[in-house]
C-alpha cells in the first residue's frame, strides 16, 4: 500500500475530518433494537375452573394483548382446567409450582385457596392473581379489600350481591313467584361461590315473598350424583316450584343443561348467575361481563409482572353488570319479558 | 528559559482557533435549552388544559343527561309507569351510573333506583340536611370529591329540578362508578402521548389515576411538591403551577398543575333561559407530568452531537493547528541549521525547501549568499597564496643577499685576520 501520501498534511487533515464525520454520524446513527418485555416469556399457569368460564381467559389473553405482550415472545399461557372436579384442584396448582409459572391465574375461590396454600407449602412466593373469588375477605384468602397480605390479588366476583336484583328482576317478568327451586348442598364445591349464592338466597328470598326450595343429596360426585340428580329433578312436578336458580360450581358438569330441560318440561324460568351459561337455556341472567372481567385483570397481571407487589394491588370489583335476556326460552316456557325488563336488558338472545 | 517558536505558535493559534467555535457553541447551546424548557412548558401547560378540557366535556354531558332525566321525570310525571321505565333506562344505559334518585323540593327521596341493591320503599331517607341537597339548593349543582365505600370508588353528582319560573322543585342525584374518570385520563395519556396525569382534591387525595390501585388505595399526593403547594397556599392553588420534582415512582418529572374549571351550560326550558351560565369551581386540581429524561430528549441529543463536533471539531483544529506550526517552523529550523553550517565555514551547504512562498525566497537568498561567500572565499584564498607566494620570493631573494653579504663579511673578517 502506498503509504507517501500519509506524508502529506493535507491528505491527513481531510482523512481525520472524514473519519470524525463517520464517529458522529455512527454514534447518532446507531439504535438499540427496542428490548422485548421479558428475556424470556413470563408463563401464566392457568387453574381454570370450567370451560364455560373461559371467557374469563380469552379476556385475560386480550387484555394482556393490548399491554404489549405477545403470546409465545413475551407471555404463554399452560391452560389447565379441573371441570368442577376438586380431586385435580392440587394436582393442577402443584403442575404450574413445580414447572416454575411465573404467576398463576386462579378462576374460582378452591382454585385461589389451592393456590394459596400450596404456593405457601412450596415456600414459593409466586403471585396470584384470581377473578370469580366470592367474598374474599369473608373467606380469608384476602385480609382487606384494600390489601390482601398475601402473594394474591384479582378482581372479586359479586354474584352473591347480585342475588337481590336477581329476585327483583324474577317477580318483574312474574310477579307471582313465590317458590323457587335451587340444586344445593352435595350437588356444588363446598366453599365456593355456589355456597354463598345459596346464603344470599335464603337471606333475601322473604323480602320478595319467595321461598327456597332447596333439593339437596349426599351422594357422592360422579356417575352416581349425575343419576341422582335425574332422579330429583324428574320427581318435581309443574306447581312444585314456581322458578329454579341455577347455582354455580356443580359437580355434575352439565347440569345447568339438564335443568333448562326441566325448565321446559315445567314451563318455569331459570335464572342463571352468569351470563354465559344463559346462553345455553337460561331465561335471564344479571351478571359480571366475564371477558371484561379478563381484560381488567390482566391489567393486575401486567402490575405484578412490572415489579408492584400482589399485597399492594387493592381488590377491584367488576366494572360492568349486564342484564342478559334469552327470548327463545321465554317461548319455549311461554313467559312474555315485561317492558319495564326488556328495556335495560343488554344483550337479547332472539334464537 | 527559551520558548520554542513552534511551541509560541501553537499557543497563539490555538486559542484563537478554538474560543470563538467554543463561545458560539455556548451561546447556541444555551438558546436551544431555554428553547426547549419553553417549550416543555407550554408542552405541559396545553396538555394540562387539554386534560381539564376533557374532564369538563365529560361532566358537562353528566350534568346533560341529568337534565334530561329531570325534564324526562317531570314531563312525565302523570305516567309512573312509564316514568319508572326510563328512569330505568337511564340507570342502566348510562355508563358509569350505579344510583338514580329523585327528591323533591323538601329534600324527601321520592324515588331511588340502584344497579347492586334492591330499593325498598322504606329504603327512602329524607336528604334535607346532608351537605349535596343543602349545596344543590343553593348552587343548582353539585359534585362530590371521590368516595370510596366497601372497595368501590364513585361520585355524587346532582342537579336542581327548576319550574319554568327558575323556582326550586327538587333534585336528582347520580352516583357514578369513579373509574370511569380512569377512562377519560387514560384516554388523554393515549392521545397526547404523556407520562402521567391525574387528579387530585384539595387535600391531596387522588381522584383520579390510570392506576385505578392509586385510587383504590386512598393514597395521597399531598408530598409531592406541587400538591403540597396547592394544599399549603390558596394564591397559588388559582394558578397554573409548574415544577420538577420526583414523583411517586422517584422518576425526575417536569409536572404542571392547572384549577378545575367546569362550565355549567345554559338551562333552557320551554325555549326560556332559566339560569345564565356560570363556572363552577370544583376543588380538583389536574396534575400532568413529562419525565424529565424525554422532556429534554431532543435537547440531550443536540448536546450529545454538538458535543461529539466540538470533540472532533477540537482534534481537527489542534492537528490544524499541529500542521499549520509545523509548516511554518520547519523551514526556519532548516534556516537556522544552515546558519549554523555556514558559520561552521560550510559554504556548500544550501537549504532545501519545496514550497512556493517567501520562505522560498528567505531560502533562495540564503543559498545565494552561500555561494557568494564561498565564490568569495576561493579567491580570497587565492590572493592571500599569491601573496605568501611574492613574500616568500621576496623573503628567499633577501635570503641570497643576506648569503651574499655573509660570504663577502666572512671573507673580510679573514683577510683582516691575515693582515693582523
Amino acid at each position: 500500500m502506498n503509504t507517501q501520501f500519509l506524508r502529506k498534511p493535507l491528505a491527513v487533515f481531510v482523512l481525520i475530518i472524514i473519519a470524525v464525520f463517520a464517529i458522529v454520524v455512527a454514534l447518532n446513527k446507531f439504535k438499540t433494537p427496542k428490548p422485548p418485555i421479558a428475556e424470556k416469556p413470563k408463563v401464566i399457569g392457568i387453574v381454570q375452573l370450567w370451560h364455560v368460564l373461559d371467557r374469563f381467559y380469552d379476556g385475560l389473553k386480550k387484555g394482556m394483548n393490548d399491554l404489549g405482550y405477545v403470546e409465545g415472545k413475551d407471555v404463554v399461557y399452560d391452560y389447565q382446567n379441573w371441570e368442577q372436579n376438586p380431586a385435580k384442584i392440587n394436582e393442577i396448582v402443584q403442575h404450574h409450582i413445580d414447572n416454575n409459572a411465573d404467576l398463576i391465574y386462579a378462576v374460582g375461590n378452591p382454585s385461589v385457596e389451592a393456590a394459596l396454600n400450596l404456593t405457601k407449602a412450596a415456600g414459593k412466593n409466586i403471585p396470584i392473581v384470581y377473578v370469580l373469588a366470592d367474598k374474599p375477605v369473608e373467606t380469608k384468602i384476602a385480609n382487606s379489600l384494600k390489601s390482601s397480605g398475601n402473594n394474591s390479588a384479582g378482581v372479586t366476583n359479586n354474584m352473591s350481591e347480585l342475588i337481590p336484583k336477581q329476585l327483583e328482576f324474577l317477580k318483574k317478568i312474574n310477579p307471582t313467584v313465590k317458590k323457587l327451586g335451587i340444586y344445593g348442598e352435595g350437588f356444588n364445591v363446598p366453599g365456593g361461590v355456589g355456597a354463598w349464592v345459596i346464603k344470599a338466597l335464603k337471606e333475601h328470598a322473604s323480602n320478595f315473598g319467595i321461598t327456597i326450595v332447596e333439593y339437596k343429596t349426599d351422594v357422592p360426585p360422579g356417575p352416581l350424583l349425575t343419576t341422582e340428580f335425574e332422579r330429583i329433578a324428574n320427581s318435581i312436578k309443574p306447581g312444585d316450584i314456581d322458578a329454579q336458580m341455577h347455582i354455580p360450581g356443580h359437580f355434575y358438569a352439565d347440569q345447568h343443561l339438564a335443568e333448562f330441560v326441566h325448565a321446559k318440561r315445567l314451563k318455569i324460568i331459570t335464572i342463571e348467575p352468569i351470563l354465559e351459561e344463559m346462553e345455553a337455556g337460561g331465561l335471564y341472567s344479571y351478571s359480571a361481563d366475564l371477558f371484561a372481567v379478563g381484560e381488567q385483570s390482566a391489567a393486575i397481571v401486567d402490575k405484578i409482572f412490572q415489579g408492584t407487589k400482589p399485597s399492594d394491588i387493592p381488590i377491584e370489583f367488576p366494572r360492568k353488570n349486564i342484564l342478559g335476556i334469552n327470548m327463545k326460552m321465554a317461548r319455549d316456557i311461554n313467559i312474555t319479558i315485561p317492558d319495564s325488563v326488556m328495556a335495560i336488558a343488554g344483550v337479547i338472545i332472539e334464537k | 528559559m527559551k520558548f520554542k517558536l513552534y511551541h509560541k505558535l501553537f499557543i497563539l493559534f490555538l486559542p484563537a482557533m478554538i474560543l470563538p467555535f467554543l463561545i458560539s457553541g455556548m451561546i447556541n447551546v444555551f438558546y436551544i435549552q431555554k428553547l426547549q424548557s419553553d417549550n416543555v412548558l407550554r408542552l405541559n401547560k396545553e396538555i394540562g388544559q387539554f386534560v381539564a378540557t376533557e374532564i369538563g366535556k365529560f361532566l358537562h354531558e353528566q350534568f346533560e343527561i341529568l337534565r334530561s332525566i329531570s325534564n324526562v321525570y317531570q314531563e312525565s310525571s302523570a305516567d309512573k309507569k312509564f316514568q319508572d321505565i326510563i328512569l330505568d333506562r337511564f340507570l342502566y344505559k348510562t355508563n358509569g351510573f350505579i344510583d338514580l334518585t329523585m327528591v323533591n323540593s323538601e329534600g324527601k327521596e321520592i324515588v331511588r333506583k340502584n344497579v347492586f341493591q334492591v330499593i325498598a320503599k322504606n329504603d327512602l331517607i329524607d336528604r334535607k340536611n346532608n351537605k349535596e341537597f343543602i349545596i344543590v339548593q343553593k348552587d343548582n349543582i353539585y359534585i362530590s370529591s371521590l368516595i370510596i365505600k366497601e372497595g368501590k370508588p364513585f361520585f355524587v353528582l346532582g342537579k336542581a329540578i327548576l319550574d319554568v319560573n327558575g323556582s326550586f322543585q327538587g333534585a336528582v342525584f347520580v352516583q357514578i362508578d369513579g373509574r370511569i374518570m380512569q377512562d377519560t385520563i387514560r384516554k388523554v395519556l393515549k392521545e397526547k402521548k404523556i407520562h402521567n396525569a391525574y387528579i387530585v382534591d384539595e387535600k391531596g387525595v387522588l381522584i383520579a389515576h390510570p392506576d385505578i390501585s392509586q385510587v383504590l388505595a386512598e393514597k395521597n399526593f399531598s408530598y409531592i411538591p406541587l400538591v403540597s403547594a396547592i394544599i399549603q397556599n390558596k394564591n397559588a392553588a388559582e394558578s397554573l403551577l409548574i415544577g420538577e420534582y420526583q414523583n411517586e415512582k422517584k422518576k425526575a418529572v417536569i409536572g404542571t398543575v392547572i384549577p378545575m374549571r367546569f362550565h355549567l351550560p345554559n338551562v333552557f326550558l320551554f325555549g326560556k333561559e332559566i339560569v345564565s351560565s356560570a363556572e363552577t369551581k370544583i376543588k380538583w386540581w389536574i396534575i400532568t407530568e413529562q419525565l424529565a429524561s424525554e422532556a429534554f430528549s431532543e435537547f440531550y441529543k443536540i448536546i450529545r452531537l454538538a458535543a461529539l463536533v466540538l470533540i472532533g471539531g477540537l482534534v481537527v483544529l489542534i492537528i490544524v493547528v499541529l500542521l499549520f506550526a509545523k509548516h511554518i517552523i520547519n523551514p526556519i529550523e532548516k534556516l537556522h541549521y544552515a546558519s549554523l553550517q555556514l558559520g561552521k565555514g560550510n559554504f556548500n551547504y544550501r537549504v532545501a525547501l519545496n514550497r512556493n512562498d517567501e520562505l522560498k525566497d528567505l531560502a533562495d537568498s540564503f543559498n545565494e549568499m552561500s555561494e557568494e561567500l564561498k565564490l568569495s572565499e576561493e579567491k580570497l584564498k587565492k590572493s592571500t597564496w599569491e601573496n605568501i607566494k611574492k613574500l616568500e620570493d621576496k623573503i628567499n631573494a633577501s635570503e641570497e643577499e643576506i648569503y651574499e653579504l655573509k660570504k663577502a663579511r666572512d671573507n673580510l673578517e679573514n683577510k683582516l685576520k691575515k693582515f693582523l
